[in-house]
């Protein structure tokens, strides 16, 4: 019997890995880029690579309302069901947002994981500083901790207004979703 | 009979054979029915003609200063040159080196005669003409003969006793029908440091039926240079260079353009009027 239930997770396993392999990603991209595109964000000029059990995209740039908003050099997808991320690298906004944050960003790193399955956890790191988000999928709330740098404490302190300071130093901005 | 091969391994890859072929059925039966094209960004591939401003205010004071130029030529031209006693200058016509001056001798006045540039009239030859003088030389030297004024001609020009000032309102309407002069290093700093901008201006869109109809002035620091350009709190903000900010994309195209361009007019609509402020980047 336990051999028979170990078989069936075998096989289980072999299929969602093979049935992952064969996903058209590019096609499900594009209909993402269609939901995006009806609230009005798009993503143009990037190059696609479906990698097998990942899904790479170089080069794009996001734009808002038809504005250029934010050029994005890697973007990588890991989908494995227990395990799954989204790895954004070398990140650049606009100038036109110069004035509400630094634009340089190093990374967002947005991972969901069966070991912790009501949180969504970030991370990030930039000219800003580190921050670090929390989406509590149950009760539908953002949590945003930041760690500011000091060219952020220095020039951005109108944003920083939004946020609420904390005795550690740090900031922390909550969200409903 | 022995067995040629393990039956047991041959229905574990029969089973894996055909999970491998449903999983390859779904992925083409997804990409069958969800295939669609990707999303580019399509900006409007409308004309949009650049703005040039044609200031007649600035071809006038250009002509004028060349007309102060000539008249100084002139002017150095007489302070060295005779002038002549026994002729008479009538009329004339042209300019510089180009034209003909009607001349009399002082002893026959009614006896006028046509002399061209370069032409002779009682050993004298005409080489230049002026605005109201004619220069002859003879001889190597330059003589001139200015053009006699009638009293009645210039009793046509009156001295204003006492400038009366216009009143505040009509004085600034006055200043924001003229164009603005903009240092170019001002727009430097704020395309630089952005976050300056929003600390001596707020500007927010305005919405009609859920479209955007311009750009409300909502604060304004009065001692900041926007004041100084004539915007006011309450002004609509509805044209820049001939471009309708109805959008977000078009406002922040044209901020994205400021280092750029050397003339910038904006409308907008103050106390239900439609205003117009030009802007010259030097």
């Amino acid at each position: 019997m336990v051999k028979k239930i170990g078989k069936f997770f075998v096989y289980f396993f072999f299929f969602l890995a093979v049935l992952l392999f064969f996903t058209p990603k590019d096609v499900l991209y594009h209909q993402a880029e269609q939901k995006l595109n009806s609230l009005g964000i798009v993503i143009s000029h990037e190059i696609i690579e479906d990698a097998g059990f990942t899904f790479k995209i170089r080069d794009a740039q996001l734009s808002v309302k038809k504005i250029p908003s934010v050029y994005i050099k890697n973007i990588k997808f890991s989908v494995f069901g227990f395990y799954n991320s989204i790895d954004v690298q070398q990140i650049e906004l606009s100038k036109t947002l110069k004035s509400f944050a630094p634009t340089k960003i190093v990374f967002i790193k947005a991972q969901y994981t069966l070991l912790n399955p009501l949180h969504l956890i970030a991370n990030a790191k930039g000219a800003f500083g580190t921050a670090e988000v929390d989406i509590d999928i149950v009760q539908k709330k953002l949590t945003l901790y930041l760690h500011p740098s000091k060219l952020m404490l220095k020039d951005y302190k109108s944003t920083l207004r939004n946020l609420k300071k904390l005795k550690t130093g740090g900031y922390i901005y909550e969200q409903a979703l | 009979m022995s067995k040629l091969f393990n039956i047991s391994l041959l229905k574990t890859f029969l089973i894996l054979l055909t999970l491998v072929v449903i999983a390859k059925g779904i992925s083409v039966s997804m990409w069958y029915y969800l295939q669609c094209d990707g999303v580019e960004l399509h900006t409007a591939s409308t004309y949009e003609p650049e703005y040039h401003r044609i200031d007649f205010h600035s071809m006038i004071e250009k002509e004028r200063k060349k007309h102060k130029v000539q008249k100084e030529i002139i002017k150095k031209k007489t302070t060295n040159a005779q002038s002549i006693t026994n002729m008479l200058l009538k009329g004339l016509y042209g300019k510089g080196e180009k034209g003909f001056a009607i001349v009399a001798l002082k002893s026959s006045p009614e006896k006028t005669s046509i002399v061209s540039t370069g032409e002779n009239f009682s050993g004298y030859v005409l080489s230049f003409i002026g605005s109201n003088s004619v220069t002859f030389v003879k001889n190597a030297k330059e003589y001139i003969l200015a053009l006699k004024i009638t009293k009645e001609a210039s009793g046509q020009i009156k001295r204003v006793k006492k400038y009366k000032k216009p009143i505040q309102k009509e004085q600034e309407a006055v200043e924001d029908d003229l164009p603005h002069d903009v240092q170019r290093s001002d727009i430097e700093y704020f395309a630089k440091h952005p976050r300056e901008i929003w600390k001596n201006i707020s500007i927010r869109e305005v919405k009609k039926n859920n479209k955007i109809i311009g750009f409300k002035v909502r604060r304004i620091n009065k001692k900041s240079v926007f004041a100084k350009l004539g915007l006011k709190k309450g002004d609509l903000i509805v044209k820049a260079n001939n471009i309708t900010l109805d959008s977000y994309k078009n406002a922040i195209d044209l901020y994205n353009k400021i280092d750029t361009i050397s003339t910038m007019q904006i409308v907008v609509i103050r106390d239900n009027q439609e205003k117009e402020f030009v802007y010259e980047i030097n």
